[in-house]
């Protein structure tokens, strides 16, 4: 035990220490405005710090890799987004603070999860919920870059998409846990079609693909029917291939992918200057501030990953992936220790959706599969992905914390 | 629940390798894409070379003995201009760069352009040194293995001509001549682009690596390796020539219907007599033939720093066309520089070095070599014996009193080439001579080719013998 | 042209450091399958004195002695620093007398080495008696 909590507390110095020297050389190439943003910066390792003892604390059973994991992802964020937009960078520290206080919050909620499954007409309170959140910006919503996916209250930019990820889980796992028959799944499939097809009308390709993806395997992971499968997936080509025909802005996508040297000065610039961003890091990278990553387009929340690769060259970004294996590998072992059928799949569909939308969108940045926009999680700027990721890692501790109810007497003794 | 376990196992195995192809991804992009990506010509959209380039003096190019060919100075506002010294006899060979003209690149301009500069081995080490011993920063130079004197002149001889020279070491593949004419200023590159770009003469071609010809006579070294390789009973064979001779109801003339009368394998080849090498051609078989251009690398597109021309050599298909092939004529197409490594085969003891023209490259502050071009073997199309016995005959071309390359003779020194005169659909025939020297221990090798300048003895080999003479120092 | 320098030295020591890092995400990982932790999982059993004054939850490893590194700390003079170790292997708990000074009785029978315990057993260290109840 002594030594888990040590290798913890080691990795937690290891985390202050790139902050330290990132920071101090970030500094002199960059001075920063004002004192606020230098109290901010200070800021965060206190709150780090402050995250992990109350973790230890609180939870000693729970999943103490997730905060250590997550001080690191979002300092590599900081540090890049102080980089290319340091204007973002008290916001940004201000939404991990808000993230790290609901991780606490729905880790304790979530340790009664039941809650959730007995909850009278829950699944189609959920569903009811979902459909609202996304189908409110196709109403209400704004444009920014292509995207119709965001609101916006007073300046404050939110993205209904993101809260709605972890409610369809929730969903997700309530109707399966009791409906495994034929008609039921194929429901399921109705819903599911119908939220890609939402998406798609907000040209949020990213999070139809996220949202229609996680439906198909955790049908996979219930009924252990690989017809079913098989048919999602199926459905998934046809579906690409229709759209291809039918909407302009996933033939560019797709057009870009194969071929990104069609059109660079027009259709094809993000993804050209991302790859040039990341040759130009070679393996070790260019150096904190030697390299260009404010050439990229939407760098600081989309393209993030290339800029890392630029300035921490591709052992930094393959330490990224590394840590997200990490983190997947936690939340499937909560899901394989969860008590019961409902929790076990609420922690799939979380970790599913989260590993899905690091693949898709380092995938997407790298040109191995088709660019949609979504945001590199606790890495990228934006309120609205930094708080969900933190609420769906608190979700996944509070199951994992769940199970072990029957141990409350542990600080009495030690 | 244990079905459920199962599957959710399954699914970490689903994300690992979703996760590890990511990895493998990327590694597999900066080992093999980076490179590529870095030096295509779509890097104009690379603000960040442009940026580079704009902060550092770019490097020069010198010839081997330390001429600078190309320099670069910095104007009074900051920006840079670059100066070629020696514009038109170099500029297919140095070519341009997309930075300086902003449409597209060339030549050791476009190839070396990261060690031009200076990004290559930028460790801190080296910054550290740049550092210390200079102010700005400064690209690194890259000497090429041509001599500057000896371009000069091939320049000179081919002035007003169309065509191409090659010069080239046999035994270790430098490049020490490359011109092609007519030429082109490139210090007027900015302001000529398009003329310069969209000249009826294609001046920005470099006739030498990509130009495509019918080799002609000159084939005939190959027809012969074929022989001596595959029937050398053939080899004593003799013949009595007609000035003409009928295949399959085509008949196909020597040069000028002379009639050789008796001749026998020496012979024909020192009056380069096409009647005879057709009989040779049809008993020798297509195959064999073909082979043997095979081997001598005439189907494939040579390597080289710039950018070549595929060779072309269609598969040979009925007694025509092998009539057509044995003496150079018919369908296949050659650049200059494929006939010279062919030449240097025979004065190489059968072994043709890969050729390149970059000799060194160096970081002008430290004085550190960087990067060092080291000889390597290209193909082995024949063997010793072989080499030797065509040597021996291509002396005779040149110092036989029958020989067709007598122009090429120089006394004190013992010359051995072989003429060609390429029949083509674009009207009088192109003149070719390939030759080394001397013949005893081969330090250099020529090809000559002037487009529709008809007998190759009387109008290339003079040019191939003024470059030997230079070069020998005689 | 310093900064330069010094960037290019401190990403080689950044990258080292993240890996640093890495290595500990992984050696914790490593640490959970070895069930370094489960060692601290509370079990059913508990052990109380004979008075009932005190009851101690066991773990699935827990060490008894008079010093502070143990899990149940007992001080008396006639109690060893590590005296004995309780473990439990599939559903039964095992005591071991980790070499003390008085021994370990199990039901006033002296063990040696490794001995298999059961419900209301009474458990003799030095001077006190502890009570295993499953």
């Amino acid at each position: 035990m002594e030594e888990y909590i040590k290798t913890g507390s080691k990795a937690m110095k290891n985390v202050f220490w790139i902050f330290i020297i990132a920071f101090a050389l970030l500094f002199i190439h960059n001075k920063p405005k004002g004192f606020d943003m230098i109290y901010f910066i200070l800021a965060f390792p206190i709150l780090i710090y402050i995250v992990y003892y109350l973790h230890v604390r609180l939870f000693p059973l729970g999943e103490i890799q997730f905060v250590i994991l997550t001080s690191f992802l979002t300092e590599m964020g900081l540090i890049m987004i102080y980089r290319v937009a340091p204007e973002l960078l008290i916001k940004q520290i201000i939404w991990i603070g808000i993230g790290f206080a609901l991780y606490f919050i729905t880790s304790y909620f979530l340790k009664h999860y039941e809650i959730l499954y007995n909850l009278k007409y829950g699944e189609y309170l959920y569903l009811l919920i979902t459909f609202l959140l996304i189908a409110s910006t196709l109403v209400f919503g704004k444009e920014i870059a292509g995207a119709k996916n965001w609101l916006t209250f007073d300046g404050i930019y939110v993205q209904p998409a993101e809260v709605a990820k972890v409610i369809y889980i929730i969903f997700l796992a309530k109707y399966l846990s009791s409906k495994k028959d034929v008609n039921s799944i194929g429901i399921i499939g109705v819903i599911a079609i119908a939220i890609a097809g939402i998406f798609a009308l907000e040209k949020d390709l990213g999070m139809a693909f996220l949202f229609y993806v996680t439906t198909v395997l955790m049908v996979f992971v219930v009924t252990s029917n690989l017809l079913y499968t098989a048919i999602g997936f199926g459905a998934l080509v046809v579906g690409g291939i229709i759209s291809y025909f039918l909407f302009w802005h996933v033939r560019v996508r797709i057009e870009a992918w194969l071929n990104p040297w069609m059109d660079v000065p027009g259709k094809t610039y993000q993804i050209v200057q991302s790859l040039f961003a990341i040759a130009a890091g070679g393996f070790f990278g260019t150096g904190l501030g030697m390299g260009h990553p404010e050439y990229i387009p939407v760098v600081a929340s989309d393209f993030i990953f290339s800029a890392i690769c630029e300035e921490f060259g591709i052992l930094g970004a393959i330490a990224i992936i590394l840590v997200y294996f990490v983190i997947m590998y936690r939340g499937i072992k909560v899901a394989l220790n969860a008590k019961d059928e409902f929790g076990s799949l609420v922690a799939v569909g979380l970790i599913s959706m989260f590993s899905l939308q690091v693949f898709t969108i380092i995938g997407g940045v790298i040109k191995f599969i088709p660019l949609t926009g979504v945001t590199l999680p606790f890495v990228s700027y934006g309120g609205s992905s930094m708080v969900m990721s933190f609420v769906t890692l608190g979700m996944l501790n509070g199951i994992a914390v769940g199970e072990e109810q029957e141990d409350v007497q542990f600080k009495a003794q030690y | 629940m244990s079905n459920l376990k199962r599957n959710i196992k399954i699914l970490f195995g689903v994300f690992a390798v979703l996760f590890f192809s990511l990895i493998g991804y990327l590694t597999y992009f900066q080992l093999y894409e980076r490179d590529k990506l870095i030096t295509s010509s779509y890097s104009v959209y690379n603000r960040r070379l442009i940026e580079q380039e704009k902060k550092i003096l770019r490097g020069s190019i010198l010839d081997r003995n330390g001429i600078v060919l190309a320099k670069s100075v910095m104007e009074a506002d900051g920006t840079q201009k670059r100066v070629y010294l020696d514009g038109p006899a170099f500029a297919q060979v140095i070519g341009y760069s997309r930075r300086i003209y902003q449409q597209g690149n060339a030549g050791i301009e476009k190839t070396y352009d990261r060690e031009l500069l200076g990004m290559v081995g930028n460790d801190p080490m080296v910054l550290l040194r740049k550092l210390i011993l200079a102010k700005g920063q400064i690209g690194d130079n890259v000497y090429l293995t041509i001599d500057k004197t000896l371009q000069d002149l091939a320049y000179r001889e081919m002035e007003g001509r169309k065509g191409a020279v090659v010069a080239i070491n046999p035994k270790t593949g430098e490049i020490l001549a490359m011109v092609s004419t007519p030429s082109y200023d490139p210090n007027t590159l900015g302001e000529n682009w398009e003329k310069i770009m969209r000249s009826p003469e294609h001046v920005v071609l470099n006739r030498a690596t990509q130009g495509l010809y019918p080799p002609g006579s000159v084939f005939k070294i190959i027809t012969t390796a074929a022989v001596l390789t595959h029937k050398p009973e053939l080899y004593s064979q003799t013949f009595d020539c007609k000035g003409y001779v009928v295949v399959d109801g085509n008949k196909i003339s020597d040069f000028g219907g002379i009639a050789h009368g008796k001749e026998d394998f020496q012979r024909a080849f020192y009056v380069s007599c096409n009647s005879f090498f057709i009989q040779v051609g049809l008993d020798l078989g297509s195959e064999n033939l073909q082979k043997m251009a095979y081997a001598f690398g005439l189907n494939q597109r040579i390597p080289l720093e710039t950018d070549t021309a595929r060779n072309y050599f269609p598969a040979i298909e009925g007694r025509v066309a092998l009539a057509e092939t044995s003496i150079g004529q018919g369908k296949m197409l050659v650049t200059p520089l494929t006939m010279a490594l062919a030449t240097s085969a025979v004065a190489n003891e059968g072994v043709i070095m890969k050729p390149y023209l970059m000799r060194y490259v160096v970081d002008p502050i430290s004085g550190t070599v960087i990067e060092k071009s080291a000889p390597t073997q290209y193909l082995a199309p024949i063997t010793k014996d072989v080499a030797d016995t065509i040597k021996q005959l291509m002396m005779g071309v040149v110092n036989n009193p029958e020989g067709t390359g007598r122009a090429a003779q120089i006394s004190g020194i013992t010359v051995a080439g072989k003429t060609g005169t390429a029949e083509n659909p674009h009207g009088e025939p192109h003149a070719w001579f390939v030759a080394f020297a001397p013949a005893e221990d081969p330090q250099v090798v020529v090809s000559v080719i002037v487009e529709n300048g008809s007998e190759g003895g009387r109008v290339a080999a003079p040019i191939a013998r003024d470059i030997i003479k230079a070069y020998l120092g005689k | 042209m310093y900064y330069e320098i010094a960037s290019q030295i401190l990403k080689y020591f950044l990258i080292f450091l993240i890996y640093l890092f890495l290595y500990r995400a992984f050696k914790i990982i490593y640490m959970d399958i070895k069930g370094v932790r489960r060692e601290r999982q509370l079990t059913s059993a508990k052990l109380s004195f004979f008075n009932g004054e005190r009851t101690f939850n066991l773990f699935e490893v827990t060490t008894i002695g008079r010093s502070d590194e143990c899990d149940i700390v007992i001080e008396s003079p006639y109690v060893s620093a590590k005296h004995a170790i309780i473990r439990k292997k599939g559903r039964k708990f095992y005591i071991q007398d980790l070499n003390s000074t008085n021994g370990t009785f199990v039901n006033g029978k002296r063990i040696k080495g490794i001995a298999k315990i059961r419900n209301n057993d009474i458990i003799t260290l030095g001077d006190m008696d502890l009570k295993f109840i499953l």
